[in-house]
């Protein structure tokens, strides 16, 4: 089955409008989808001025980059005296995350030194949405290549609705849930391969074909996603640990989900049929 | 509102500055089992579902981090530029 982007669109927006932007950073595309009954021209620039935020993020976490901050620690040039704050509070944010997961995600037992992007790209994500916000656009959609993070509404009354992606379909989802003021971040290695690292086992064999997790924290979202990756359904015991947290986690075309986000918008379905 | 395996479910979350501070699920037909909100032990019980393509008015997709160039044939991509001139 194929979605009809168009009919989507119109269907999402119902008869609301929106202005959209899509900016090339971090080596993939991070989209806005900025909506209202009607918008000003405010709205693209409150748009350009959070996209140019995630080149700064670039500017101090690239670990592709040999002028970044990161890259300056990772390499023994610089110490996290040196850091700059922001460098040293998403350093400290992972810290607590390794905790929070047992281990699990661990930005410190990568190899090459610290590598804080299994968090920074939710983290950035709502940053941006939360600065669009704070020019008066109260409903906005942030999409991370993957992690998106939403505020406000799709369409009147009608919270955005996120699909998760079919692992073995590009153009289809899988599953549909309703964001209310709280990120949606997937992680899996159908897009780029193998290169998730058990910290634990030491190795890149992970258990789930994908984890979609649901919450209020987009860096913390992407983190989650990746560390329940990993562990597979014996991540559900930390995981559930956590207030308003929710996951749908899929594993050889079957799934398992858990949490509120999951409970309370079946009713909001619409079953069109299976895809290969 | 919505129905699930507890009974009909009532959902209210807060927000505050862009967070979310409380989320509330309340039971409307309570199951004798399930007291007002939804338990940590509520939240293990994993339930199953063979997976099925859903569209509805679904405006963004979440998954697995792609390339620019993975970027350009993906559903986001497609829901990005539809309408766009």
């Amino acid at each position: 089955m194929t979605i009809d982007a168009s009919k989507t669109v119109a269907a999402s927006l119902n008869g609301w409008v929106r202005e959209v932007h899509a900016e090339e950073v971090w080596g993939t595309v991070v989209t806005f989808d900025v909506r209202d009954e009607t918008l000003d021209g405010g709205a693209q620039a409150a748009i350009a001025e959070a996209a140019a935020y995630l080149h700064q993020v670039d500017a101090w976490f690239s670990t592709y980059r040999m002028d970044t901050p990161i890259t300056a620690l990772r390499s023994g040039i610089a110490t996290m005296d040196q850091m700059p704050a922001v460098v040293r509070d998403v350093l400290e944010r992972c810290a607590v995350v390794r905790d929070l997961t047992h281990g699990v995600f661990d930005p410190w037992a990568v190899s090459g030194g610290v590598d804080p992007s299994g968090y920074v790209k939710g983290w950035a994500a709502d940053i941006a949405a939360d600065m669009i916000v704070a020019r008066g656009y109260q409903n906005v959609a942030v999409n991370a290549a993957g992690d998106v993070t939403l505020r406000g509404y799709q369409s009147p009354d009608q919270p955005w609705i996120v699909g998760i992606r079919h692992p073995d379909d590009p153009m289809a989802v899988v599953r549909t849930v309703e964001a209310l003021d709280c990120a949606v971040a997937t992680s899996g290695e159908y897009e780029r391969g193998k290169h998730i690292l058990d910290p634990i086992t030491g190795t890149t064999n992970v258990k789930l074909t994908s984890a979609t997790v649901v919450g209020p924290d987009g860096g913390l979202a992407d983190a989650l996603a990746t560390a329940l990756v990993i562990t597979g359904v014996d991540g559900v015991e930390w995981f559930a640990e956590l207030p308003d947290w929710s996951a749908y986690l899929i594993k050889d075309g079957n799934a398992s989900f858990f949490g509120p986000a999951f409970e309370v918008i079946a009713h909001n379905e619409t079953s069109t049929g299976s895809t290969p | 509102m919505g129905d699930t395996v507890y009974g009909k479910v009532q959902v209210t979350i807060r927000v505050s500055a862009g967070k979310v501070t409380a989320l509330a699920a309340t039971f409307a037909e309570p199951h004798s089992l399930v007291s007002k909100s939804l338990s940590n032990a509520a939240m293990l019980q994993l339930r199953n579902e063979v997976i099925t393509a859903q569209s509805a008015s679904v405006a963004n997709v979440s998954g697995a981090t792609y390339t620019s160039a993975a970027f350009k044939v993906s559903l986001q991509s497609a829901l990005h530029a539809a309408g766009l001139a």
